[in-house]
């Protein structure tokens, strides 16, 4: 009897503890969430490009949308709550063409730069956070502004193309929309007709180039665009009386840098793309002082992932993730899925992969890290596998393996 | 030794308990995982089948118990002679209901006029098997208690729609069909009480279960209706199966009542009953809400329990006689 009842309590114990999860579900929260903000509208498109955390935490995000008879797309802003609910989105005026992938913060104001779609002049949009957009200044001196990042004193550093003369032109522009410096670099007349990847690269979504710009640090920027026929890197100084900068030689546009982030102590986080087919460089030191040059070719030692698809653009972006200091690539692969690969930022080692969305087609825009250490990815989910609508992810630290 | 008279009769309830478990489902899946994963299933049932080679063997066994527990004669005043144990099998089938506590989607409506993508629930049309054994105590010859561990599936189903329009008059419909299939370990422990002493007993019953989950399986078909080609065209656009154990958490718990009658057949009781159960807590787990491979198309787990109107039968084989001329039963 004695035994029954042990074997009897040991049983009910087991069940006992085996029944916890009733409980430990009712406190749970989903650790992955995915939500689609879908319209019934066909020609409701929208492909988002980046994202930023709002003072309140929820998310600003800068779309890609149609415009009516154009060739240009179209800009649209969208906010989401910090747990993912949809709070509304506004498109800004159709005269203002979508140019360059990025949201500025800078002192609680939000900044896009795009182009007018009749003079082809750069546009500096403030966005508040209540969606309303206005014009802050027209840059008439910039046209074909082809890409922004910010230096360390909050002004823009904007590549642009002057068609006029075959240049590639890098411009300091404060937020008042005041060009501060400008320094250009030749594209050259020749054979390689760079006019017409430029002009694709505004009108064709599938065809856009990674052009990048922004600051090394100590007063050296950085441009990833047309220099010497090729779309090439450029280190430069607007101040410096160099001859040349020092650049890595792409080739033409079938060989060329894709993502970069500086590290540090001359160290960088690269993508390459050669022929389409892409190599990560989570960590290398390259010279960047003037007159120094080498081709991207003979970077070596990079990581080749056939997996990502043909004409992506790879964003990187350094977090601290796990209290580790992470290098995060972020793609699209020939899947249809996203992909981010975390390495660590100080010696350049795989941390761990991700993929993101099944079932239907999935393209990235933004990433940002939450207060709580989440990863909020904002992308675009072809819904019905064609329409393409507004995507969130969001993963916490448990869905992290680092 | 009398009781092997009623081998055939067990046999055949085994058969078609494992058979309908076998034919019941998947026929509509064709992902090759899913395929080798119900390979696997089904060899399992074959294993549980072949039990029915050893069943003489636990009858023989059951008999020897009985001679064990002979006493030498019969005394209305002895308490050895209120109560009895049995021993029994048991199968039958089960419709299952949905009970939604709260909605989700993973597709947001962003228009002005919200499209709704509740997911509309076919609840009690889809019949499961389940079998296992008995273990009995009766009191008195009118108050039992049992444990009825068994072998259990439930399955239900939901769908719903979406769509996109054009000013044109062009559109994409899609209907999203969700099956889901998931079996449970179940431990209901039933208190049972007879109305009579009589052969034909009826009997009412209530009890708790616990049941822990063993497989879960998903499939969605997606059916188009599609004028962006020109035409009017309907078609089968995709069909998606995955397992889904992480969609649900393993344990449910609930309660069950109902009623039924047994009759007694030489020494052995023949039992059938019909009983609901309903499951007392969400079985989703939250956790794991979006974290699979339908979440896109806009399907993603509501809050919900379980409920199902089952019917069983059974057949009881005491374990004590209760009198010189080898009675086991009353």
């Amino acid at each position: 009897m004695k035994n029954t009842a042990r074997i009897i309590s040991i049983i009910l114990l087991a069940l006992l503890i085996n029944s916890c999860d009733i409980s430990k579900n009712k406190k749970e929260g989903p650790e992955y969430v995915l939500k689609i903000y879908n319209t019934t509208s066909i020609a409701a498109s929208f492909k988002p490009k980046d994202v930023v955390t709002l003072p309140d935490g929820s998310y600003l995000v800068l779309s890609t949308t149609p415009i009516p008879n154009s060739s240009f797309s179209g800009i649209s802003v969208s906010k989401i709550s910090s747990t993912g609910e949809f709070m509304g989105s506004a498109t800004l005026d159709a005269n203002w063409a979508y140019a360059i992938p990025n949201l500025f913060a800078i002192n609680q104001k939000y900044y896009t730069i795009a182009m007018d779609v009749t003079s082809l002049s750069a546009l500096l949009i403030e966005v508040d956070q209540n969606l309303v957009a206005k014009l802050s200044s027209t840059i008439d001196a910039i046209q074909y502004p082809i890409s922004a990042g910010l230096d360390g004193d909050n002004q823009f550093v904007i590549q642009s193309y002057n068609r006029e003369d075959k240049e590639t032109i890098v411009s300091k522009v404060n937020i008042s929309g005041a060009e501060t410096a400008r320094k250009s670099f030749p594209i050259g007349f020749g054979d390689n007709d760079v006019e017409v990847p430029i002009l694709r690269h505004f009108t064709r979504e599938d065809e856009r180039l990674p052009f990048l710009s922004g600051s090394l640090g100590g007063g050296r920027f950085y441009f990833n665009g047309f220099y010497n026929y090729h779309l090439s890197t450029v280190y430069f100084s607007f101040g410096s009386s160099a001859v040349k900068p020092g650049y890595l030689l792409g080739f033409e546009t079938d060989r060329m840098i894709n993502g970069f982030l500086p590290l540090g102590g001359g160290f960088f986080a690269l993508s390459k793309s050669d022929y389409k087919n892409y190599e990560l460089i989570p960590r290398v030191q390259l010279n960047t002082a003037d007159a120094q040059f080498s081709s991207n070719d003979d970077l070596k030692g990079g990581y080749k992932l056939p997996e990502l698809k043909g004409n992506t653009s790879i964003k990187i972006r350094r977090l601290t993730l796990k209290g580790k200091d992470v290098v995060v690539y972020i793609s699209d692969t020939k899947g249809k899925q996203l992909v981010l690969y975390f390495y660590d930022a100080n010696s350049g080692v795989l941390l761990s992969t991700k993929y993101l969305g099944d079932s239907n087609p999935f393209e990235m825009g933004g990433i940002v890290v939450t207060p709580t250490n989440s990863l909020v990815i904002i992308g675009t989910c072809y819904v019905g596998s064609r329409y393409p609508k507004i995507c969130y992810f969001s993963l916490t630290e448990n869905q992290l393996t680092l | 030794m009398g009781i092997l008279r009623y081998y055939p009769v067990i046999q055949k309830i085994l058969v078609i308990n494992c058979n309908i478990l076998l034919e019941n489902e998947y026929s509509d899946v064709i992902n090759y995982q899913e395929k080798e994963k119900i390979t696997i299933f089904r060899a399992s049932m074959r294993c549980a089948m072949d039990l029915r080679r050893i069943l003489p063997f636990v009858l023989l066994c059951m008999c020897y118990l009985g001679f064990a527990q002979k006493r030498g004669g019969y005394n209305s005043k002895d308490p050895y002679t209120f109560t009895q144990f049995y021993i029994g099998i048991r199968g039958g089938g089960a419709l299952t209901g949905v009970k939604v506590y709260d909605r989700f989607s993973s597709l947001i409506s962003i228009d002005s006029i919200p499209e709704n993508y509740d997911k509309k629930y076919v609840n009690y049309k889809r019949l499961t098997a389940f079998s296992g054994f008995e273990i009995a105590f009766t009191y008195k010859s009118q108050f039992t208690i049992s444990l009825q561990p068994s072998y259990r599936r439930q399955s239900f189903g939901y769908y719903y729609s979406n769509g996109w329009y054009d000013t044109s008059g062009t559109y994409l419909k899609l209907k999203n069909t969700v099956n889901i299939k998931s079996d449970y370990i179940s431990l209901p422990l039933i208190l049972r009480y007879d109305f009579t002493k009589t052969a034909l007993r009826p009997f009412i019953m209530a009890g708790i279960f616990y049941d822990i989950r063993s497989q879960s399986y998903k499939t969605l078909t997606i059916h188009a209706e599609d004028t962006e080609a020109g035409g009017n065209s309907s078609y089968q656009k995709e069909q998606l199966a995955s397992t889904a154990n992480a969609i649900f958490i393993r344990s449910a718990i609930g309660w069950l009542a109902g009623a039924g009658c047994s009759y007694r057949l030489g020494n052995i009781r023949v039992i059938a009953d019909l009983s609901y159960r309903s499951g007392m807590h969400n079985i989703v787990n939250q956790k794991n809400r979006y974290d699979n491979i339908f979440s896109p198309t806009g399907d993603v787990m509501d809050n919900l329990k379980l409920n199902q109107f089952q019917f069983s039968i059974g057949c009881l084989f005491p374990i004590k006689y209760l009198t010189n001329s080898y009675e086991s039963v009353d």
